[in-house]
């Protein structure tokens, strides 16, 4: 199911010798709903596995008082309700056992088991096991405190038919000079993965506190429950809930992005400052359905790009003279290119001290600036799980890269900006709610054109784009005046930027079992974000690198301790300890890519044209050969040959999908998938049936176009499939279905090689 | 698997070190690095050493749950990284009768570096929850070539816990020893398990009081987990502490000695399950009312265990060997394969069967009871004995037929209870034919599209899988699931008109009938029609690469019998037929043929792979079998148009 909202997700400290305040506080749980006493569901869902009756949540956040005095200390106590009706053996199976979370002193369980005749059996939570878990050493104090406990128990005579009800209580105190003023925010979507009849998310909160919520896609908002809200002379609580009916369970369709399809909800419950005007005159608790406060943005982010330290400076100052040199040279033409050169100048020493300097996992650490700017990379920590590591990937520390960046280019009179967006899977600008959805790269302007610059690896080419900016929406923050910012749109790639060509040379052994292919890949934009790594495996760029960019070292002045730098020796060879290893990985790895989609025989050269690293437009270029098995079958004395399969695997939708869409498209980017076939054919043969590999689909959302001739003794067989955008209405998903659909065919088209 | 044991190397615990305390610098290896990387390659760390010592020691007062023997395990190894600073990363498995102590690591230079272990219940996906705990280790090495130490003790409270050891880890080891010292007061036996081929060296000194017995190895790879890899105890070379007796103050006791040992105390353990019949009663009585014959009356009581009584095993301590009591494990409807054993033991007994627990040790393991050792089983079932014959009942198996059995406990051993003495005897040994998929399968064309009928029947491990597939989806899914059961993952294929077989009747096959369109398997050219009859061609893929580390295992015997039949279509005739095939080993076989019937092709295909286990020496003759296989199904029927 889908996560359940827990307090279990909020880590915090507690502080002791601390007593609730003398006044008539809420208590959760009290009211159970009579959705809650439903036994039968729906005609429409009787068929389905199981079906979620009744869930609530509910919070209370109180503050704790130290005799007269309220103290910094917030009491927040969870509520979790569900009814849930069991309706196959695969339901029972999965709730026949239920580990389950408790904080606090009074942290507890209540479990329920209604059965078909309407029997309640009640589950003795005493058997429940409290498992031991592997908490690193330096959070067990705060377990400890919290009062932290994971259970689990088996459930006594589940049967398909029963319904469970159960409901978790917890508690935790909130100590706001340690932990700040807002609680962990909740983004989640009202679909879960059965069909929900009712579902319903309280909160009660003391004066002195509001919520901030937002309701997306159709789901509810938050409304005031003055029945159950409590005003006092001195305390109030008021308390809010969102009703959900009639959900249907969560739909799983490519492309698609959960919170921008679904109905959801973000929220958070913030304590206002006790000088925040609102504390002292409402004297209650309010909603807060306004926008990202752009001001909060700006002071959360603009210290990305101005955070100093040794390395940066190393980083600057070596660029700064690198890009002298080359001014003074006149190589350096314009704004274009002295931002490209500084870019790669960067991380030309950036590379140099990782794969020179003293290597080490305290210095990586340093170098990749893990200790830095806690709050950012606590949130960057958690993005660059979604940012997928390449193969032999090295990234520099997004604050470590903006502050050097801006710092470099500002040494040649070219301001930077930080661009904060909010990614594309969490929503548009206009949807963020909390500063921890936003993410930032920097952002140079020339005369040309806007460069968006993510933090580089040791692959990324200058002015490359990243999938995950495409179609963002965010701010720009100047750093040439203070308290500067405007909006602006994200990059978005277009498919001829985007492209995948591939050349294939082809030819017959005698035996006519096998085939052997020499094949040119020529990736560019997005295209090449798989492969770029595995390519240049054998580190090769960093000789390049080193010695494009390598300076002679200048004089060694006694700087001012704020711009002390790491001698970094620079130097212009590089010789990889590895080498022999890494380019019999690349083979293996370049091999197992084939066999992904072919049935490989063997696998014999690969030969790197172009590493792809530099320039706007880098293409990343590499040759093989290899033979392929399996596309070949006789037919009496000729021979049928699946040409289509050469091609790769070309997704096949389902039936359903086949038959309609609920949910708009979202692709990651445009893109361009070509490929160029020429076949020879071998002696004594001649082709037939190639007119059915020509093929022609092409609309406003993509397109499939495949041509077949014959040129002498060859079949020349060109296709082209377009993804023309990264997003569709669900309207239009016909379009995707007659585009994918053909090339899909075109995959599994099979030409006779017939005797003559 | 119902039942953990604590097991030695491999893919769990490491260990590692020299002296302790001293404050020497390690030797460097650099030099020895590039022949390593040649010997090991893909490796990061090599063990240089990777000593165990093995003590005894006797526990004159022993406590609740110990033993009046004990042991002692000493693990030191000395690990060599061939890269420059990674971490190392592990993990220590422990529980209640075996703790992991004095567990330290010394750097290159001498010093010792902190651990970061994060120690927690051990969550294995089929047991709910046991005593097993896991440690995670790490700590960072240094630059390559620069040696660390590690060292940790393994203590036994018991040493009938004392059973496995392998020689294997998962990183490679130039030199690999096990080291027994067994005081002259302690009779054991070392049994030998997979050591043809393996180069162990086998030495015996006696020290005194002592017997020193050692087992040395070089150059032992790592050990890799492998998709469809058998139980690493089938494979990998290993050995079994069998401690048969001890003397203490002249007088000797027997701990296993022999299977009768071993039966002792699973008597002993068995002995205060606290079994209540009387809360049986009731539903034994309404599950053999109405029920005429004997089996029909243990047939009830046997499918109705397996239809309502959960898997959910608890192995917490002695509870791994001990089943729960009958009427928990009935009131509850879970229970391991010890609790269900037993349930069904005293079902059958209500009922007036002489039905007793047995132990097993499933196909997982290469023993049987003529190794007294806690590892010599794994499992727990029911024999009923009725005039004279043995009826096997396996309650884990949620779909078996009564004098039915899974490929799991096939041919095995096992031990029956007979009061104070026990019985020996063997589960039966199927063929592939109680696994035979049957398909009839009729054909023609429409246009560029084959239209068909298929009527398909799944016997024994078969029916079980598709039973098992369909049982556990959500019921919104079953009719896709079995869609995509009977298609085998073929895109190209589109099912219709699935009928849900009937799942109930257990002794009989199960048949699925269904229609279907087979896409882009018929090619058109001028006047001839090429086409693909058969698009399953079973067993086409699996060829092994020469760099596969492990035996394969195949899902069970298999045995498929496949006939289709192509309708020629009007005005064409049949212009070829692809030649017949057949290929018969003492191990698999494949027979296929095409036959012209003027108005019809016939095909018919019969695979048999009768041994479950390929071996990796059998992997060359298996490859070659499949290349003959293939040259067979790249054949296709070609039809023209009639002048």
């Amino acid at each position: 199911m889908r996560q359940v909202i827990s307090l279990y997700l909020l880590l915090l400290f507690v502080s002791a010798g601390i007593h609730p305040a003398n006044a008539q506080v809420p208590s959760s749980g009290e009211t159970i709903e009579p959705e809650f006493a439903v036994t039968a569901v729906p005609d429409k869902w009787s068929k389905e596995s199981a079906v979620v009756i009744g869930q609530k949540t509910e919070y209370i956040f109180t503050r704790l008082a130290a005799g007269k005095r309220y103290t910094t200390v917030v009491r927040i106590q969870e509520y979790v309700h569900k009814r849930i009706k069991i309706q196959d053996k695969n339901a029972q199976e999965a709730f026949s056992t239920f580990y389950y979370v408790t904080m606090g002193k009074d942290g507890k369980a209540e479990y329920q088991i209604i059965k078909a005749g309407g029997k309640r059996v009640d589950i003795d939570m005493k058997n429940a096991i409290e498992e031991e878990k592997g908490i690193p050493a330096i959070y067990k104090p705060i377990y400890y405190r919290l009062g932290i406990k994971y259970f689990k128990i088996a459930i006594p005579d589940l049967e398909v038919g029963d319904i469970i009800d159960y409901n978790l209580r917890s508690t935790i105190d909130w100590d706001m000079r340690e932990n700040g003023i807002g609680f962990t925010p909740f983004i989640f979507s009202l679909a879960n993965n059965y069909s929900t009849m009712y579902q319903q998310y309280r909160f009660v909160m003391a004066n002195g506190m509001k919520v901030k919520f937002r309701a997306f896609n159709g789901a509810s908002n938050l409304k005031m429950d003055t029945k159950a809200s409590v005003f006092g002379d001195k305390e109030s609580y008021v308390a809010y809930y969102m009703l959900d009916r009639d959900r249907e369970k969560t739909t799983e369709e490519r492309w698609s992005y959960e919170l921008r399809n679904t109905p959801s909800v973000k929220f958070r419950v913030i304590m206002l400052a006790d000088n925040d005007p609102d504390s002292k005159a409402l004297g209650m608790a309010t909603v807060d359905r306004t926008f990202i406060d752009l001001d909060d943005v700006y002071k959360r982010f603009v210290g990305a790009a101005l955070y100093r330290t040794t390395t940066v400076n190393t980083l600057v100052a070596y660029a700064t003279e690198y890009l002298a040199k080359k001014k003074a040279d006149g190589l350096l033409k314009n704004d274009d290119d002295i931002i490209r050169e500084c870019y790669y100048c960067l991380r030309k020493v950036f590379l140099e001290m990782y794969y020179k300097g003293p290597v080490h996992s305290d210095l990586e650490k340093y170098m990749t600036g893990k200790k830095l700017y806690k709050k950012i990379l606590k949130q960057q920590e958690k993005d660059e799980q979604k940012k997928e590591e390449r193969e032999d990937e090295i990234r520099i520390n997004s604050v470590v890269f903006a502050t050097s960046l801006r710092t470099a280019l500002a040494a040649q009179n070219i301001q930077s900006e930080l661009y904060v967006y909010m990614p594309r899977t969490l929503g548009t600008w206009r949807d963020a709610v909390f500063l921890e959805e936003l993410d930032f790269v920097m952002k140079v302007k020339s005369k040309r054109k806007s460069y968006f610059l993510e933090a580089f690896n040791n692959f990324d080419a200058f002015g490359s784009p990243y999938t995950y900016l495409e179609g963002s929406e965010g701010y720009s923050i100047g750093y040439d005046e203070p308290n500067k910012y405007y909006k602006t749109p994200g990059p978005l790639s277009t498919y001829q930027e985007n492209i995948s060509h591939k050349d294939y040379n082809v030819s017959f052994i005698d035996a006519m079992d096998d085939i052997n292919i020499e094949r040119t890949s020529v990736l560019t934009g997005h295209e090449k974000t798989d492969m770029i790594g595995i390519a240049n495996l054998d580190r090769d760029y960093l000789k390049k690198d080193f010695e494009k960019y390598y300076n002679p070292p200048g004089q060694k002045g006694k700087r001012k301790k704020e711009d002390e730098v790491i001698d970094i020796a620079s130097s212009t060879g590089y010789d990889n300890p590895d080498k022999e290893e890494k380019l019999k990985q690349r083979k293996e790895l370049m091999e197992k890519d084939i066999k992904n989609e072919f049935d490989l025989e063997k696998y014999g050269e690969f030969e790197l044209l172009n590493d792809g690293r530099y320039g706007d437009t880098a293409t990343l270029k590499y040759k093989e050969t290899f033979s392929l098995k399996k596309l070949l079958s006789r037919a009496g004395k000729n021979y049928i040959f699946d040409a289509g399969k050469l091609i790769g695997d070309q997704i096949k939708l389902e039936e359903k999908e086949l038959q309609g869409r609920q949910t708009d498209i979202w692709l990651s980017n445009a893109r361009t998938i070509e490929n160029n076939i020429t076949i020879n054919v071998p002696a004594g043969y001649s082709v037939e049936g190639a007119q059915d590999l020509n093929m022609s689909v092409d609309n406003e959302s993509g397109s499939f176009t495949s041509t077949a001739k014959t040129e002498g003794d060859k079949l020349v067989i060109n296709t082209r499939k377009i993804y023309k955008k990264n997003f569709d209405k669900k309207e239009l998903w016909p379009n995707y279905v007659a585009f994918l659909e053909a090339a899909y065919k075109f995959s599994q088209s099979k030409i006779v090689l017939k005797k003559k | 698997m119902c039942r953990l044991l604590h097991v030695r190397s491999l893919c769990l615990a490491f260990f590692f070190s020299l002296l302790f305390g001293s404050a020497f610098c390690q030797p460097d290896f650099s030099a020895n690095i590039s022949s390593w990387k040649t010997l090991f390659p893909k490796e990061d760390i090599i063990v240089y050493s990777y000593k165990e010592t093995v003590s005894f020691s006797l526990n004159d007062v022993p406590k609740p749950g110990e033993g009046n023997v004990k042991a002692k395990v000493v693990n030191e190894l000395t690990l060599v990284p061939v890269k420059d600073f990674i971490k190392y990363d592990d993990g220590l498995f422990y529980n209640d009768q075996v703790s992991i102590d004095n567990v330290k690591a010394v750097s290159p230079k001498g010093k010792e570096v902190t651990i970061q272990k994060l120690c927690g219940s051990y969550k294995d996906e089929d047991i709910f929850h046991s005593d097993s705990k896991y440690c995670s280790v790490k700590f960072p090495l240094e630059e390559k070539g620069k040696a660390f130490t590690y060292r940790y003790e393994d203590n036994y409270r018991d040493v009938k816990y004392l059973t496995s050891f392998y020689f294997h880890l998962h990183m490679p080891v130039v030199e690999r020893v096990i080291e027994f010292n067994i005081p002259s007061w302690l009779e054991t036996d070392l049994r030998e398990f997979n050591f043809k081929n393996s180069n162990i060296e086998r030495t015996s000194v006696k020290d005194g009081d002592i017997t020193r017995i050692t087992f040395t190895v070089k150059n032992l790879p790592s050990f890799h987990q492998e998709p469809s890899s058998p139980n690493h105890a089938l494979s990998y070379p290993h050995l079994i502490c069998v401690n048969k007796a001890y003397t203490q103050n002249g007088q000797r006791k027997v701990l296993f000695e022999s299977v009768k040992d071993l039966y002792g105390w699973y008597s002993t353990v068995c002995a205060d399950i606290g079994n209540n019949p009387a809360e049986l009663k009731d539903r034994v009585a309404g599950l053999i009312a109405g029920k005429k014959t004997d089996m029909e009356k243990i047939e009830s009581i046997f499918y109705w265990v397996q239809d309502n009584i959960r898997y959910i095993a608890f192995e917490d301590g002695i509870m791994g060997f001990k089943p729960d009591a009958a009427q928990n494990v009935l009131k509850n409807k879970y229970g391991d394969c010890k609790g269900k054993a037993n349930l069904l033991k005293e079902m059958l007994k209500i009922a007036g069967y002489d039905a007793r627990l047995t132990w097993i040790g499933t196909s997982d393991l290469p023993y049987d009871y003529s190794l007294p050792s806690l590892a010599v089983d794994n499992h727990m079932i029911c024999t009923v004995i009725l005039n004279g014959k043995k009826y096997f009942l396996d309650g884990t198996e949620p779909f078996i037929a009564l004098n039915d059995y899974a490929q799991r406990i096939q041919g095995k051993q096992v031990l029956i209870e007979d009061g104070k003495n026990y019985i020996l005897d063997r589960i039966p040994d199927f063929p592939a034919e109680r696994n035979k998929v049957k398909k009839i399968t009729k054909i023609s064309l429409d246009n560029d599209v084959i239209k068909g009928t298929t009527s398909a029947e799944f016997n024994g491990e078969s029916k079980s899988v598709l039973q098992y597939v369909y049982t556990s989806m959500r019921s919104e899914d079953k009719t896709t699931a079995l869609s995509d059961f009977v298609k085998r993952g073929n895109n190209n294929i589109v099912v219709s008109n699935v009928q849900p077989p009937d799942f109930k009747e257990r002794q009989k096959p199960i048949t699925v009938n269904y229609e279907f369109k087979a896409n882009n398997q018929v090619k058109k050219v001028a006047n001839e029609i090429y086409v693909v009859m058969d698009w399953d061609k079973e067993f086409s893929g699996l060829e092994f690469d020469a760099d596969r580390k492990n035996d394969y295992e195949f899902n069970y015997k298999y045995n498929f019998n496949i006939q289709t039949e192509l309708a020629v279509p009007d005005g064409y005739k049949v212009d070829y037929v692809p030649a017949s095939f057949k290929k018969n080993t003492p191990n698999y076989s494949f027979e296929g043929s095409y036959t012209n019937k003027g108005k019809s092709v016939l095909y018919n295909k019969t695979i048999i792979v009768n041994k479950p286990i390929l071996l990796k020496s059998e992997f060359d003759s298996w490859n070659a079998f499949i290349k003959e296989i293939n040259n067979f199904y790249n054949d296709q029927v070609v039809l023209v148009k009639q002048q």
